[in-house]
């Protein structure tokens, strides 16, 4: 057996979003601690792989520095995004300054420094077409789509290679954990 | 190949009133509990209490624990709560860490069997 656990607390209170990839894996655990929303969630096989153009799923993180939140950058796309459809504010420079999250084919987002020289950073994500998936909660047995209270929840041996829990628009919790195992 | 160890953990539940192990890595376990003089519960987390820098995790940093049903050995009905007296509790895909507690419990054995396929 072999196990992992993954500290997700940030993406969910932040971004209201974390993808996973659960492939290889044979079940998981999500622990919510404290939390003021509900939560729901998804899985996919479609990374978002496009033959010749790129590989689907979560890229590797991006880290980068603004330099100046009043920089602005310009997203001209409204399909898959090519060369020259990104243009940067006079005070950025591409690949150095710049951090901008691909939230979709068709959509960016651009990171916003409340003060100059913060760091950010994101995962570029391409998975699409996520369908519900239930898990049970470990104290009572009852499975859901929705995690509305604190708890454990188990999906054993999840279908879908990408796992991806949602969260209401503004919920904070004091902890997410994510514990994947699997048997070798 | 399968592996299976054997924690004995009597005299730790009985002076501290409850104990916690880590679990993970292992498929699944048995909690045997034999004259247990109250009823025992068990509750798992994923969270060490690991603090960057600080602490890493671990079962003795162990926190935020919440009631998890482990399967009656002798009547097949998940429960978080273990009678008292004699008890075999099965468990498999539960976080990180078990936990078993009662305070003021004395038990003649608290005995866990551990089991994994390498």
């Amino acid at each position: 057996m072999v196990c992992t656990t993954l500290d997700i607390t940030n993406d969910l209170n932040n971004y209201s979003k974390s993808y996973i990839d659960i492939g290889g894996w044979d079940y998981f655990i999500i622990q919510i601690i404290g939390s003021s929303g509900s939560y729901y969630t998804y899985s996919s096989n479609d990374g978002g792989g496009i033959t010749g153009v790129r590989e689907g799923g979560l890229s590797p993180k991006y880290y980068a520095t603004l330099t100046n939140g009043s920089d602005t950058v310009t997203v001209n796309s409204t399909s898959i995004l090519v060369a020259g459809d990104i243009v940067f504010g006079a005070g950025l420079v591409s690949g150095n300054d710049l951090i901008a999250t691909i939230i979709d084919d068709t959509s960016f987002q651009i990171g916003s420094p409340a003060t100059s020289s913060s760091t950010y950073f994101q995962t570029a994500v391409f998975i699409k077409n996520q369908i519900p998936i239930q898990t049970e909660n470990l104290e009572n047995g009852v499975f859901d789509t929705v995690i509305a209270s604190d708890g454990n929840y188990r999906c054993a041996n999840p279908a879908n290679k990408y796992l991806i829990i949602e969260a209401d628009s503004g919920a904070i919790s004091d902890k997410i954990l994510l514990f994947l195992s699997k048997i070798i | 190949m399968a592996y299976s160890t054997l924690l004995d953990l009597t005299s730790q539940y009985n002076t501290d009133g409850y104990v916690v192990i880590d679990v993970g890595g292992f498929l699944s376990g048995v909690v045997y509990i034999y004259n247990g003089s109250k009823a025992s519960v068990f509750s798992s987390s994923n969270d060490g209490g690991e603090e960057l820098g600080t602490i890493m995790g671990s079962a003795l940093t162990a926190e935020n624990f919440y009631s998890t049903r482990l399967t009656n050995l002798a009547t097949g009905l998940p429960s978080y709560t273990a009678v008292a007296g004699n008890s075999n509790y099965k468990f498999e895909k539960i976080g990180k860490y078990l936990k078993v507690e009662a305070s003021g419990i004395l038990v003649d054995k608290l005995i866990i069997q551990l089991f994994k396929i390498n």
